[in-house]
């Protein structure tokens, strides 16, 4: 016992002193320590992972659950439904997205403006999951279509609009005539007409166009500043004169539980 | 005297033709110089927000934007009778500094009846000023161009 005790000090003194020696003693290495941040996780920054399981079971708030908590209406459940899975509109985003390159396209970028640097939009963003990541845009389309179309894909704004020759129409309240939105993208050039711009594949997709342009930032064509909001988006809501943070939709966004975002 | 009225009227045609197409591209030239980052110093909508003027696409035919409900194109007239829904007949004509497109929505079918209706969009340059206005709806939007780069925020 004698010996083992002997054995403990020796080491003691021959390898703290060398520890010690390398940050200067134990202020310094509060100092190291508190400066260093975050213990690593096993969720890295920035690290392509696909954690499947993450995101599978998040759905969309439909209920009341609070004094000025907003929520989806049922309607919404056709973009996530209940069990967290898809609905066919959610299935229009993420074939979308697929097809513009998934986790390499630039929804997937984690350098996004704005989502982790003001206005947080989600500030977990580099440490989701491509999964998480999906979602993510799926809801983001659904609060939009929520403060738009209450997701009612047979919406059309009869009220004042600039234009009363193309009144906004479905889920995304796009343009009806094709010749006003077909600049807008290759997804905008559906045929002109109620029917077809209620539909919602053409308006879901015609609106991620929109969204493709406004995250390529400057050199899109819209020159935005690559942000979801606050930037002069289509979406008027989404405008800096309008919110700073979204408005109604940012406050939705920040709902996604994978940001860890505060409304 | 028959061929000297025709060729009278071939004369006035084609004067007249190259006479458009001169102001077109006076006007397309013009908003080439005036392409840029604008503010908005007036408007009567909400609509009305900052934003880059361009031609869509750096392409002449598809139009010209600013920001994104400002717009005006394609640059040619047509008129379509769409299925299951309206007639769209389009109008352009130009001058100098400014260009006016004319939408003509009629013969819809009773599920879109009151879309039938006329939006005559005019868009002009003065200066370093952008002014955009849709006549009908009373939706005007008045913009200065910025010194430069510009932002978004």
């Amino acid at each position: 016992m004698n010996k083992l005790l002997t054995l403990l000090a020796a080491l003691s003194f021959s390898v703290l002193p060398n520890a010690y020696s390398q940050v200067g003693g134990v202020g310094e290495i509060n100092s190291a320590a508190s400066s260093a941040g975050n213990p690593p996780s096993a969720r890295c920054h920035n690290c392509r992972t696909d954690n499947s399981a993450d995101a599978d079971s998040i759905a969309l708030p439909t209920t009341r659950t609070g004094r000025g908590v907003p929520y989806f209406n049922p309607a919404c459940k056709s973009f996530i439904r209940d069990n967290g899975s898809y609905g066919p509109w959610g299935n229009v985003i993420k074939d979308y997205i697929v097809a513009k390159g998934g986790a390499s396209s630039r929804f997937f970028a984690d350098s996004l403006p704005g989502m982790e640097s003001a206005p947080r939009t989600c500030p977990n963003w580099g440490r989701l999951s491509e999964n998480e990541k999906m979602k993510f845009w799926v809801w983001m389309i659904a609060s939009i279509a929520q403060v738009e179309s209450s997701c009612n894909n047979r919406s059309v704004n009869t009220g004042r609009v600039p234009n009363p020759s193309d009144r906004p129409r479905g889920l995304l309240q796009l343009n009806t005539l094709k010749s006003e939105r077909s600049w807008r993208g290759p997804n905008c050039k559906f045929p002109s007409g109620a029917e077809a711009t209620y539909n919602p594949t053409n308006n879901i997709k015609c609106g991620m166009d929109i969204m493709d342009e406004l995250l390529k930032g400057s050199s899109g064509e819209y020159r935005a500043n690559g942000k979801i909001f606050p930037t002069n988006s289509y979406w008027e809501k989404l405008r800096p004169n309008h919110s700073s943070n979204g408005g109604p939709i940012g406050r939705l966004a920040r709902r996604y539980p994978p940001c860890g975002a505060t409304m | 005297m028959k061929k000297y009225l025709v060729l009278l009227l071939l004369a006035f045609g084609w004067s007249y033709m190259t006479f458009a197409v001169d102001k077109k591209e006076a006007f397309v030239e013009k908003a080439k110089s005036m392409a840029g980052h604008y503010k908005l110093v007036a408007g009567s909508n909400p609509k009305c927000s900052d934003g880059y003027l361009a031609f869509v696409g750096d392409k002449v035919e598809q139009g010209l934007h600013l920001g994104h409900d400002v717009f005006v194109g394609p640059f040619v007239d047509t008129k379509e009778q769409e299925k299951d829904y309206c007639q769209v007949a389009q109008k352009i004509s130009f001058s100098p500094d400014s260009v006016t497109q004319v939408t003509e929505i009629s013969r819809c079918p009773a599920s879109a009846k009151s879309d039938e209706s006329v939006a005559t969009k005019y868009l002009s340059f003065k200066g370093n000023e952008v002014y955009f206005e849709i006549k009908e709806s009373g939706f005007k939007c008045k913009y200065v161009k910025m010194a430069k780069g510009g932002s978004d925020e």
